[in-house]
């Protein structure tokens, strides 16, 4: 027997203090007698089995030394090693990858697992994990088994791609904290090894055919639209498929492949048109893995920045032509524009949105712009936040009183440099600097900052996200008002708006319709995994150890509870004989 | 009317007599009590054969008529009775003092009102203090006067108490102790003494439940109440029932003697209240009617 608190038997001087106790005399309360003759009578006969006396007395002191060392013993927490038959604490991890959409893949691993649950002994504890992008813990260790039926009912395999190493992290995390619990894959795929020792992986592989679409888009060239797709075929034999292409509900092109097996065939379909619109390709008959027969691709219309310059900047105009959707011109009404650029201010303030270098005249007051350069430093404004403004020199601007819907950016020597105004239709970015007198033009920051300007203030949407996704992504917007996402088989889902983060999720490959008020866009999701696709079964792994079978482990037994309630006992015999009973 | 007896209580005791057998109280009054002596009453005892000189009228004729030959009838001549009630007073009897004067005061009412004497002793180590014989239900104011100043002093020592009572009233009656008998012997040789008298004797013990059956636990230093006397002792279920014995062997010597001695023995515990003492257990005793 070894013990956990050796230093618990620090306490066993009380064994010697308490015999010393015991032998000191005992304090005796007075009670007045009228018959004394009587109870010396007694006491005379009661000598006459003194041995017996001293039998109890001693059996007292017997007892609490006993009772007093079982404490100290429980105190030291005593426990042995021992090897039993375990309650099987069981990790079921579903893999949820979209290769275990495959024919018959799913229901198969979902038998293993409520076989496993219905198997296991009484008193058994269940965890059930979700392999699917990323492992995560879907029921923590339960032994209510109708929640974990209920779980494993409900799951289904998502199309994503599988994370086996992420997998594998978890499984000797997991089996790191719970020693003697024993963790289930099943799945198709065997994750990396090594693997621990109780790890068990459950192989629901089989040698079935596919083909897949691993690759789908559509883009412009010169004004025409191009499609561009690939088909890997990756059984043992050849395939043939038809390949469709639609637009909406239009076919536009169909064609034969044979594909020898492992290879792939790609396709370059030049469309005489150049209409945006979304695009579906399919590749026909079904197989094994429908998730990856069909694709989608959206092409969405050009959108555009319209900007007006007024004067000579070159800083600015190659700044503004920088953005990939400013069409910049040098006149034209001023209703036609979103945003007006001025290389020097204006006599009045414009009533759209503007970048403006300098300010207005009747801002001035105070000390003109002196010919030395200072350093900017940004003002924590979050349109510059992250921004690298600090440490680019420029000339110090002139001292000005500022409006009160103006929002300093950035100072140079204490004094505004760059300057956010709100107007009644739009917001204006003022430069109280020359851009020649500045390094600013000739950093990072000035694109940075414009591009921010433009997303933030000139057209603040967060409705602005790529058209094709992969299934799976988690979408991030900031949006002022609620989202509704419609799917491909029509379902809607809707999301509050306000100023948290929107998650419009992808989870089948499809068309995905998103409103924003007044706003629609089309999103295309796909899912392209070769890994996934692949249904070629995994390595054969060591499972020899039937699932439902408990396991001999080796677990350390404590005592401290029993000792502890001997203890008790000791006491409440002590009790029962020397006090309840008429006292020793 | 006193602290030791309710008035109702006291009507009911006038119901009762106390019954003694034929006493030897020929110096006494004539009174309501049958004693050994043969005179003048209208309870007829015996015949005897006529002996000149003997009253005529005493003759019983009828007899003569039938055998030819002369009797005497014997009348039992009725003399009052004198109840001597001699309390225990001593230290020991301190818890048991109270019911042991009611109980004294209770029989001497049914005695005054029975057309008895009652006389009235206190006893400790000697005899402490003797109220003289009073007769008629008048002196009961007397009787409870002296019973309410009783003194509560000194050691039991039965055997000299008794053994001065009997020395100096020797007058024959009927002797009633109440006491606890809390000493070596139980008072034996002072009883002797009042058999001696030709009493007719009664021992009331009395004894409060805690006496009889302690309830005592652990370890205690017993001092007794009179003499000082100390003994430590662990008290154990093997200690105590040696005590029940002790107790139950005490009691059984008074029992045995009073049985072997003609004398009255009654045990009561202070559980027993004084009425359910005079009213029940002493009646059923043969002590009152």
């Amino acid at each position: 027997m070894k013990f956990l608190e050796p230093s618990g038997f620090i306490w066993l001087w009380t064994v010697p203090a308490l015999v010393l106790l015991y032998f000191m005399k005992l304090r005796r309360k007075e009670v007045k007698v009228s018959a004394s003759f009587l109870w010396e009578a007694a006491a005379r006969q009661a000598r006459v089995d003194s041995f017996f006396q001293r039998l109890r007395v001693n059996l007292l002191l017997l007892l609490q030394i006993l009772a007093l060392l079982a404490l100290i013993m429980a105190l030291s927490r005593p426990y042995r090693e021992v090897t039993g038959r375990a309650a099987a604490s069981s990790i079921i991890a579903f893999d949820l990858s979209a290769s275990m959409a495959a024919e018959g893949r799913f229901e198969k691993a979902r038998r293993e697992a409520l076989r496993l649950v219905d198997r296991a002994p009484k008193g058994a504890e269940f965890m059930l994990v979700g392999a699917e992008k990323k492992p995560r813990v879907l029921v923590p260790f339960t032994r209510d088994r109708s929640e974990v039926r209920r779980h494993i009912e409900k799951l289904q395999p998502k199309a994503v791609e599988g994370d086996p190493e992420a997998l594998r992290a978890l499984a000797m995390a997991l089996l790191n904290n719970h020693p003697q619990s024993r963790f289930f894959l099943l799945g198709d795929q065997l994750p990396p090894l090594p693997l621990p020792e109780n790890f068990i992986f459950v192989n629901l592989g089989e040698k079935q055919e596919n083909a897949a679409i691993s690759a789908f888009s559509v883009e412009t060239q010169e004004d025409k639209l191009v499609a561009f797709a690939t088909i890997t075929n990756h059984s043992e034999q050849v395939v043939e498929r038809e390949v469709v292409l639609r637009r909406g509900l239009q076919t536009i092109h169909t064609e034969r492949l044979l594909i020898p097996g492992g290879d792939h065939r790609s396709l370059l379909l030049h469309l005489n048109e150049a209409r945006p619109g979304d695009f579906q390709l399919r590749i026909k008959p079904a197989d094994a893995l429908t998730l990856d027969d069909q694709a989608f691709f959206v092409v969405e219309p050009p959108s555009e920045l319209r900007v007006r310059v007024h004067g000579d900047n070159r800083f600015l105009e190659r700044a503004l032509v920088a953005l990939p959707e400013a069409r910049v011109f040098r006149a034209g009404s001023p209703g036609e524009f979103q945003l007006e650029a001025y290389a020097k201010p204006p006599e009045g303030l414009p009533e759209t949105s503007a970048v403006m270098l300098g300010v207005p005249p009747d801002w001035l007051h105070g000390a003109p712009a002196e010919e030395n350069f200072a350093r900017l430093a940004a003002s924590g404004h979050p349109l510059v936040d992250g921004i690298p403004l600090t440490d680019i020199a420029c000339m110090i601007p002139p001292e000005i009183k500022l409006p009160q819907e103006a929002e300093v950016l950035a100072t140079v020597s204490g004094r505004p440099a760059i300057i956010l105004l709100s107007g009644k239709r739009g917001f204006s970015l003022l430069f109280n600097f020359e851009l020649y007198r500045s390094q600013l033009p000739l950093t990072p920051a000035f694109p940075i900052l414009l591009r921010r300007f433009v997303d933030e203030k000139v057209r603040p949407t967060g409705f602005r996200f790529p058209a094709n996704v992969e299934t799976g992504r988690a979408l991030e917007l900031k949006l002022d008002g609620p989202l509704e996402v419609r799917g491909p088989e029509g379902r809607r889902q809707r999301f509050e708006g306000g100023a948290q983060r929107f998650v419009a999720p992808f989870p089948r490959p499809g068309v995905y319709h998103l409103h924003h008020g007044t706003e629609q866009r089309q999103v295309a999701a796909n899912f392209f995994s070769n890994t996934e696709s692949d249904l070629t079964p995994s390595a054969d792994h060591d499972t020899s150890q039937e699932p439902q079978a408990a396991v001999k482990q080796r677990s350390v037994k404590e005592y401290a509870f029993e000792l502890a309630l001997f203890c008790w006992f000791l006491l409440l015999a002590e009790w029962l004989l020397y006090h309840r009973r008429g006292g020793s | 009317m006193s602290t030791l007896l309710e008035p109702a209580f006291l009507k009911r005791l006038e119901k009762l007599q106390l019954i003694s057998r034929r006493l030897q109280i020929s110096r006494a009054a004539p009174g309501e009590r049958k004693s050994q002596s043969r005179g003048r009453s209208v309870e007829f005892a015996e015949h005897r054969e006529y002996f000149p000189g003997d009253d005529i009228r005493h003759i019983d004729w009828n007899a003569f008529a039938r055998t030819d030959q002369l009797f005497m009838k014997l009348f039992t001549e009725e003399r009052e009775m004198t109840l001597t009630l001699l309390i225990d007073v001593s230290t020991s009897m301190a818890d048991k003092s109270l019911f042991a004067r009611q109980l004294a005061a209770a029989l001497g009412y049914v005695a005054l009102a029975g057309y008895d004497r009652v006389a009235v002793g206190y006893l400790s180590d000697r005899l402490l203090d003797y109220r003289a014989p009073m007769r008629g239900k008048g002196r009961i104011f007397q009787l409870l006067k002296f019973l309410e100043e009783a003194p509560q002093d000194g050691l039991t020592n039965l055997d000299q108490a008794l053994k001065n009572f009997a020395i100096r009233y020797p007058k024959p009656g009927l002797v009633t102790v109440v006491s606890d008998f809390f000493q070596p012997g139980a008072g034996l040789e002072g009883i002797k003494y009042l058999r001696y008298r030709k009493n007719q004797v009664q021992l009331i013990q009395v004894c409060t439940p805690e006496e009889e059956n302690p309830e005592l636990r652990g370890d205690l230093k017993l001092v007794d109440v009179e003499t000082e006397w100390s003994k430590e002792v662990t008290l154990t279920p093997t200690v105590l029932a040696a005590y029940r014995k002790a107790f139950a062997d005490h009691q059984q010597l008074l029992r045995d003697w009073c049985l072997r001695n003609d004398c009255g023995f009654l045990y009561s515990n202070l559980a027993v209240g004084v009425e359910d003492l005079v009213l029940s257990i002493l009646r059923k005793s043969g002590y009152l009617r």
